[in-house]
């Protein structure tokens, strides 16, 4: 059979297999859908206009004039990305938006403290359609869709040139859209990507991309490295401490379905699939608090700056005090949430928190100390 | 693909001797009916997703209705509409899928709904997974050629390109589909 009768003959298999389809079912729910939009623009206009009010006054606008050429960063700062951004990482100096909406990587540089030109904004538009990015080892780390193929790549960029440095195929899906999908760690000259649908957990060399080793896990959800030490959670609830000397792997807690693991502030962080903060002994890896089910969330990071969640039902993050367990701070910065399982929207460094907001194309630099 | 649709309809305004022409509402409700089943096909061979599919297409046709004032006077709704999901189908898909997913679980709207849609096949499975895996624009023609059965000069107007790129996109992408479903198979013409 040729490829035009194939192809025909596959049309007509999609013709068959959408016998059941039921227009009027979807056309409820997409009306319903719609009627949300008022208010969540109303709310999103409101918000603008109080930011755009709170930073004309802070900027000097209304009281001194002009806006001057450099104006100090503000407790609540917005940058102007590419389209449909989903994902933000920190290097010393910029912090990198993943957009999707173009497929491209927007640096943004915070230090002359006000919203760059989108022409002023390099953007790298050759790595097809983009997952999430991280920052380590001196390299941004991006997980993409590879042009032309349906499998899923890695690629390093050297910050400081935005050179391409090494791309390798990861062999299996690392975002599989469920909910339940896999992650990345940088660290001991390796990189360890965490595929579920494979059972496995493949270290790739960091220089060259080769595969060094595949270290079966039972659907791998997420990753962290700390020190001569890979934490794997998998997605039967199962906390796992590999010591990547020995391969030797000893299961040290159960926690629920964990989609981030972060390690930092003296302790070991995980954030469950259903929005839990959990923290744990990083040195026997058990479990020492669960925070307070005031918030649901999305993504998690930990720095210098402290424990930053991402709330995705009130578009808030929040700052969890690790001498106490508590929330201590709840700061609105998205305009519209959009409501997610999981997401790479969250970062700190650079002595702020960094947070994307979809919905505007913007990514939001917050001050933890203002 | 049902043929174009009247560009606006109009009514003359009141007291004005129908100087000033006032628009009325758009039929979205029988546009969504009548486009909806084929769109969510063309969805499913550009993703792969039974679930997806359905997700994709409810999200076009949303956008549509958010923007009917507007797309409602397109004189080709229907290649719109097709655009949006053939493009949302093939980039970006999956994080938008989680987003679209996950809006319709939390609301309670679709909470365990089985997909509308069975499997396939395994060879035709494999046909549209290689059309998957061409470049964008060649898997959104072959796609809207053969499931669609649009003519050449109907897909040109749902890729917003020219005729002649949709039969060089057609052209590679067969003879790419004939290398790697039938690689022991002379080169298709």
């Amino acid at each position: 059979m040729n490829v035009d009768a194939r192809a025909r003959a596959s049309a007509r298999a999609i013709d068959r297999s959408a016998l059941r389809l039921d227009p009027a079912v979807g056309l409820d729910d997409l009306l319903r859908r719609h009627r949300r939009q008022p208010l969540q623009r109303a709310a999103a206009a409101t918000a603008v206009a109080v930011l755009v009010a709170v930073v004309a006054l802070w900027a000097g606008v209304a009281l001194r004039g002009p806006t001057p050429v450099q104006p100090t960063l503000g407790p609540i700062t917005r940058f102007r990305v590419g389209p449909n951004p989903v994902s933000v990482a920190l290097s010393p100096g910029a912090a990198w938006v993943l957009d999707s909406g173009d497929d491209t990587i927007s640096r943004v540089d915070p230090s002359t403290g006000r919203t760059p030109e989108p022409s002023a904004i390099r953007a790298y538009g050759v790595l097809g359609t983009l997952i999430f990015a991280t920052f380590a080892d001196g390299r941004l780390w991006v997980v993409h869709l590879q042009e032309g193929s349906s499998g899923y790549g890695i690629s390093a960029i050297d910050p400081s040139t935005g050179g391409e440095e090494v791309t390798f195929s990861v062999g299996g899906a690392v975002f599989e859209g469920s909910g339940i999908d896999g992650d990345l760690a940088v660290g001991a000259g390796a990189v360890w990507v965490a595929l579920p649908a494979g059972d496995e957990v493949k270290r790739f060399d960091a220089v060259t991309g080769r595969l060094r080793d595949r270290i079966p896990f039972p659907r791998p959800t997420a990753l962290a490295m700390d020190d001569r030490t890979l934490w794997v959670a998998t997605a039967d609830g199962r906390l796992h401490r590999l010591d990547i000397d020995t391969r030797a792997s000893t299961v040290t807690a159960t926690t629920g379905t964990v989609t981030r693991i972060r390690v930092g502030q003296g302790g070991l962080w995980l954030m469950t699939l259903d929005g839990k903060i959990l923290r744990l002994d990083r040195r026997t890896g058990r479990i020492v608090a669960r925070m307070p089910r005031a918030f649901k969330a999305a993504d998690l990071a930990v720095g210098a700056e402290g424990v930053w969640v991402y709330d995705q039902h009130q578009g808030t993050v929040l700052r969890i005090n690790p001498a106490t367990n508590r929330v201590t701070r709840t700061i609105s910065v998205i305009s519209q949430p959009l409501v997610e399982l999981s997401s790479h929207v969250l970062a700190v460094g650079n002595g702020a928190v960094w947070v994307v907001d979809k919905a505007a194309d913007t990514v939001v630099r917050v001050d933890p100390h203002r | 693909m049902p043929a174009a649709r009247p560009t606006r309809r109009t009514v003359p305004a009141a007291g004005d001797g129908g100087s000033r022409a006032v628009r009325l509402p758009g039929p979205f409700e029988q546009f969504y009916l009548e486009e909806y089943a084929s769109v969510v096909k063309l969805a499913y061979a550009l993703s792969g997703s039974r679930a997806g599919a359905e997700d994709i297409a409810q999200e076009a046709f949303l956008r549509a209705y958010r923007d009917w004032d507007r797309v409602g006077s397109y004189e080709h709704q229907a290649a719109w509409v097709r655009r949006v999901a053939a493009n949302l189908a093939t980039s970006g898909l999956r994080r938008r899928l989680v987003e679209a997913r996950a809006l319709a679980r939390l609301a309670g709207w679709a909470a365990n709904r089985e997909p509308a849609l069975d499997p396939l096949p395994p060879s035709n499975a494999d046909f549209w997974r290689a059309v998957r895996a061409l470049p964008q624009r060649q898997a959104q023609a072959v796609a809207l050629y053969y499931l669609e059965d649009l003519s050449i000069q109907q897909t040109a107007v749902v890729l917003d390109c020219a005729e002649g790129t949709v039969r060089a996109h057609l052209a590679k992408a067969r003879r790419t589909l004939a290398r790697r479903l039938h690689p022991d198979a002379g080169e298709e013409p």
